[in-house]
């Protein structure tokens, strides 16, 4: 692995039992995250796109260990992660940080901005007294709020500025990643804008690597560096973000990037749309071979039965798992357990 | 031009809340035309999903305020009595919520739910309005339609919820379908798929669509006419393209500033900061005396935007020939007025240059995290 690596995942699996009724037992494995390979690097922004249940916040989570993984590796700065307890898990949460989708939900309403911003500060130990509310004051002043708001509560801000308080809260520590997971989902769209600029300056500024999970194409390709575009618990395709954006290899990305709509009339209309029939399968019953044949406009034979690998496809770095590419990947077996990619 | 299905005309809301009066809509005026799209856009806050509840009784009464008139084939919504008004919602409006989670009832099968609407309205027995029902769910693209019916709502997805909602929305055949934000709790390949089937759906009845939304994108696919709402007012009204590629209220133009661009490449591998729009809309308990957007205008190229409100004037050029006369471009703002003039000859440069919705540079005199700085704009 290289040196410009942050987090790495390998075969990264989070499966849930999903039991029954009262009468049966488990009846059988939700497969959120199913078969994850996955490189940050070291102060890059890598946007990762799916629709909803797709599995883009449940992988969000497995790489801060917020949910338990069920198999795969998972490394933070070329460390394992998957074990990882006690005092070293704590140093993780310092170094990795997270900013939620709802400032509305993810702030205690009792506690004032400062209580919030500082109780990093006191878990790792790092400020204290005087030096913790200096500290308050800078990481607000950082994310653009006036350090006279520390004793204010979260009822007085506006959306917009909680998820500044809640981004502050998440740089508390100092860390080297940052999830934002949905971070501007709830805001109006003159307020997205200062988020998104905020997150690139900080980002920018404090060398930060970000993982941006959002369902907001047009936001992620404007953040991001790279791009991963995620389905039914795998990484479909990934590449640079403009050459994702511009020209997608996958039938899946290219579907999900003609639906977005566009604020130009013109274009709209003379816009050809790849509308999807159906809905995302239940990730449940995850189809055999390509999980994405159910739904495809260019379905064929293989796709049934192999699983498709994510292989070099278009510009540079960018890779697809698409047959039509050439047929790469996993035969499927009949026992459903057997579904891993192999590069 | 035909005969209007909608007339709105000076529709105010006023609302009592805690805090004082609250003038949540201010004299709001459209048409919506059989088979025409009104696209309805605004932040949170702005009125819009009021002004539309405001319209179908939906508000609660000895809190809501409602003046002015809208004249739904020929009958004014307002002033009828809530027995018509009963009636009146069903054959003459139908609406489809933002969630349809919570608009659908979860302890009735979908099918009850729709023999409900279409026999209010409907002299038909259980049974004909059960085949109707299905008809109906196959008409909104549900696979397995008379499955359907016996189904609850926590059993269908997201997208297929919605299509229910728009089938009850749809039963008695409305002339008006009003649409608030139909379609913002849906992924956009659902939304897509939504979007269309409104559409097609339109294009065969020649309803008229009231669509609510905040994403101009949505806006620029279905709207034949848009109207921007801030603090409660049209700000700026006309035909989609000339309100999207040729905006000419400051607020509009910060609204596309904001917008990250999917169409739009990175210079040089660099992408712009997006140009944002400083400060938060005002309180509608609390609306500025003059211009609603001066407080956080960074042209403020009049002396009378801070007193005085600006009237919403027409703007297209005469010498236009795409301008059309049914269909005016108006914004209400002092700044796109040409000094001294009635006309609007001129492309007005120092307006259109300050926010350049066209080129990226000129993102950056928006004052990209920079609150409360003006743009070189003033004249």
């Amino acid at each position: 692995m290289s040196d410009d690596v942050l987090v790495s995942a390998r075969g990264l699996e989070v499966h849930f039992p999903i039991g029954g009724s009262y009468r049966k037992k488990a009846a059988g494995v939700l497969r959120a995250v199913d078969g994850v390979d996955l490189d940050i690097r070291r102060g890059e922004t890598l946007g990762l796109v799916g629709e909803s249940g797709c599995g883009k916040s449940t992988l969000g989570n497995a790489l801060l260990r917020l949910v338990p993984t069920t198999g795969g590796t998972l490394t933070f700065d070329g460390a394992d992660l998957t074990g990882l307890e006690g005092r070293r898990l704590k140093e993780l949460r310092r170094r990795a940080g997270m900013v939620f989708q709802d400032p509305f939900a993810s702030l205690d309403p009792r506690r004032t901005v400062a209580q919030t911003v500082g109780e990093p500060l006191e878990v790792h130990g790092l400020r204290k007294g005087r030096d913790k509310a200096a500290r308050v004051a800078e990481l607000l002043e950082l994310v653009g709020l006036d350090p006279g708001v520390a004793g204010r509560y979260p009822h007085e801000f506006s959306g917009g500025q909680r998820q500044r308080v809640g981004i502050a809260r998440a740089l508390a520590g100092e860390p080297d990643f940052l999830v934002c997971d949905e971070a501007i989902a709830s805001l109006d769209v003159s307020v997205q804008a200062q988020v998104l600029n905020l997150l690139r300056r900080l980002q920018r500024q404090l060398g930060l690597t970000l993982l941006f999970i959002s369902h907001d194409l047009s936001a992620v390709r404007h953040i991001s560096d790279r791009i991963a575009v995620m389905y039914l618990g795998r990484i479909v395709e990934i590449g640079p973000a403009e050459a994702v954006g511009t020209d997608p290899q996958m039938p899946y990305t290219q579907a999900l990037l003609s639906a977005v709509p566009l604020p130009h009339p013109a274009l709209e209309r003379e816009r050809k749309r790849i509308v999807l029939s159906g809905d995302v399968p239940s990730p449940a019953a995850v189809p055999s071979g390509c999980r994405f044949r159910t739904r495809c406009p260019h379905v064929f034979e293989p796709c049934d039965d192999v699983d498709p690998a994510l292989q070099p496809v278009g510009a540079p770095g960018q890779q697809a798992a698409c047959h039509l590419h050439g047929i790469v990947g996993t035969p499927a077996t009949d026992a459903p357990e057997g579904i891993t990619a192999t590069p | 031009m035909t005969e209007p299905v909608l007339e709105v005309e000076d529709l105010r809301v006023r609302l009592r809340t805690p805090r004082g009066r609250a003038d949540v809509v201010n004299g709001l005026s459209y048409t919506v035309a059989p088979g025409e799209t009104v696209a309805v856009v605004g932040e949170s806050g702005s009125g819009k999903s009021v002004s539309v509840l405001a319209l179908l009784g939906l508000l609660p009464r000895g809190i809501a305020t409602v003046t002015g008139r809208a004249v739904l084939q020929g009958e004014d919504l307002l002033t009828m009595k809530p027995e018509r008004l009963r009636q009146v919602r069903g054959p003459g409006a139908g609406m489809v919520f933002q969630d349809p989670m919570t608009s659908l009832n979860p302890v009735l099968t979908i099918g009850r739910q729709l023999v409900e609407g279409i026999r209010a309205h409907q002299d038909v027995d259980k049974a004909a309005a059960r085949r109707r029902a299905g008809e109906l769910l196959a008409e909104v693209g549900l696979p397995d339609p008379v499955g359907t019916l016996d189904r609850y709502p926590h059993e269908l997805s997201g997208g297929m919820r919605q299509r229910v909602v728009i089938a009850i929305a749809l039963c008695n055949s409305p002339a008006l379908l009003i649409a608030d934000e139909a379609t913002t709790a849906l992924d956009v390949t659902v939304q897509a798929q939504i979007i269309d089937l409104v559409e097609k759906l339109q294009a065969e009845r020649g309803t008229g669509v009231v669509w609510i939304t905040h994403d101009l994108g949505v806006v620029a696919g279905i709207a034949d006419r848009v109207l921007v709402m801030y603090g409660g007012r049209c700000v700026e009204d006309g035909t989609v393209d000339d309100v999207l590629e040729n905006p000419r209220h400051p607020y509009t133009r910060g609204l596309l500033g904001a917008l990250p661009d999917l169409a739009q490449p990175a210079v040089d591998g660099v992408v712009p900061d997006l140009a944002t729009v400083p400060g938060t809309p005002p309180a509608p308990t609390d609306l500025p005396a003059g211009c609603v957007f001066w407080p956080r205008c960074p042209v403020r190229g009049d002396a009378r935007c801070e007193t005085e409100q600006p009237p919403l004037v027409q703007i297209t050029r005469a010498d236009d020939g795409r301008a059309r006369l049914d269909l005016p471009h108006r914004a209400a703002t002092w700044c796109a007025e040409a000094p001294g003039a009635g006309t609007f000859g001129t492309e007005s440069p120092s307006g259109a240059g300050t926010f350049g919705t066209e080129s990226p540079s000129g993102a950056g005199t928006f004052g990209t995290e920079s609150p409360g700085r003006a743009g070189g704009g003033a004249r």
